[in-house]
């Protein structure tokens, strides 16, 4: 299951809201508040490996889980390449 | 050396009368000097603001962050509320701070984050702090969470006596700050903000005082609800969310609890006065802070 999809499920699963999809604004329609956040930001830890930092929590970020999963993918790529520029 | 209150205090002259008979009688199975005060902040303009602060701002907020701020206006507004008792005496303290509990949910502790000089603290530096600290906090990469790692090692006996030794001599003489472990007793104030939808609504809450008596005020914020209410004649539903501050008796009565209440609500219900009033704070206090203020509007 890609990254989006298990966002997706994630966010689902905690606040028991079927009808989130990878373009739901969740700033604007108040899901996210800072308990989700973190623990977004924790599965995310768990399940890739990516650490996010301080100003990677950000309104664009963090507004779709499509925007999230993006910047994960962004962090891995960086993180694969880093380890060759080295 | 840093002391978190006043060397002088509050002469008994300027203190109410009624606010003396706790100071001499609380404690010990004396009377409860602990006032609550519960009212509602409206919470259409708390919504409204941190929706246009998330659309143009590179820092995303929450109304932790707006609640924050408007603690430490308040407390600046108010220094008769910013003190705390020793002994039988009251002092004021430094400076406005303010403490945050924040949950973190891969573990059962809570983070306790503090704000130093809050009243001059944008939501951007306030913003960067929460998260930092509940980052580093998650990851056990801050001092602070190590220090609760190598706290719980302690032998059950061993902090028991530790704590009640450290009570009673805080509570009894003006003793300076202790370095990094005892850094939450410059501030007077403890917040908790449960406006998540997962938390119930909130119907009445009285918050506990902590051991110690560095932290005579407390507030707490609950979820928001709708509410139908007459204006003009005619039923409307706003949304509101529950406030509760509490407060000790020795240090301020109904009246100053009621006007602190006030102003806070104030401050919340006008966010975009409220950074104004942040900025004048932080022009006036440092003329020369180079912090940025990234979201700032007239009224």
């Amino acid at each position: 299951m890609d990254i989006e999809n298990q966002l997706i499920d994630f966010v689902q699963t905690v606040t028991t809201d079927t009808t989130i999809d990878g373009a739901t604004d969740l700033v604007d329609n108040n899901f996210l508040d800072s308990l989700l956040l973190m623990d977004l930001v924790i599965f995310i830890e768990n399940e890739t490996g990516i650490s996010l930092n301080g100003d990677d929590i950000t309104p664009f970020n963090f507004r779709t889980i499509s925007n999230l999963a993006r910047l994960i993918q962004q962090k891995s790529t960086t993180v694969y390449f880093g380890r060759f520029a080295a | 050396m840093k002391w978190p209150t006043k060397s002088k205090a509050i002469p008994r002259s300027r203190t109410p009368f009624f606010n003396l008979l706790y100071l001499s009688a609380a404690g010990n199975g004396g009377p409860d000097p602990t006032i609550v005060w519960t009212s509602e902040v409206p919470w259409e303009p708390v919504e409204k603001f941190v929706k246009e602060f998330n659309h143009e701002s590179s820092r995303l907020i929450g109304s932790s962050h707006l609640l924050v701020q408007a603690v430490g206006q308040a407390l600046k507004q108010h220094p008769e509320i910013n003190r705390r008792v020793i002994g039988r005496r009251v002092y004021e303290f430094h400076d406005c701070n303010v403490c945050l509990a924040a949950r973190v949910s891969n573990s059962n502790e809570v983070n306790v984050i503090q704000f130093k000089n809050a009243d001059q603290k944008s939501l951007y530096q306030i913003a960067h702090i929460i998260w930092k600290k509940q980052l580093d906090f998650m990851r056990d990469a801050s001092a602070e969470s190590r220090d609760l790692k190598r706290m719980r090692k302690m032998p059950g006996w061993l902090m028991r006596t530790a704590i009640r030794y450290w009570n009673f001599l805080d509570r009894w003489f003006r003793v300076p700050i202790w370095g990094r472990i005892d850094r939450l007793r410059e501030s007077v104030v403890l917040i908790n903000d449960f406006s998540h939808p997962r938390f119930p609504n909130m119907r009445g809450y009285k918050p506990s005082r902590q051991p110690g008596e560095s932290k005579p005020l407390s507030v707490t914020l609950g979820r928001p609800e709708e509410k139908v209410e007459l204006a003009n004649g005619e039923a409307v539903v706003r949304k509101v969310a529950p406030i509760t501050v509490r407060v000790d008796h020795r240090i301020c009565d109904g009246y100053e609890l009621g006007q602190f209440t006030s102003s806070l609500i104030e401050l919340m219900r006008s966010p975009r006065q409220l950074q104004n009033s942040v900025a004048a704070s932080t022009a006036n206090e440092n003329p020369n802070a180079t912090d940025p203020i990234e979201y700032r509007k007239s009224a």
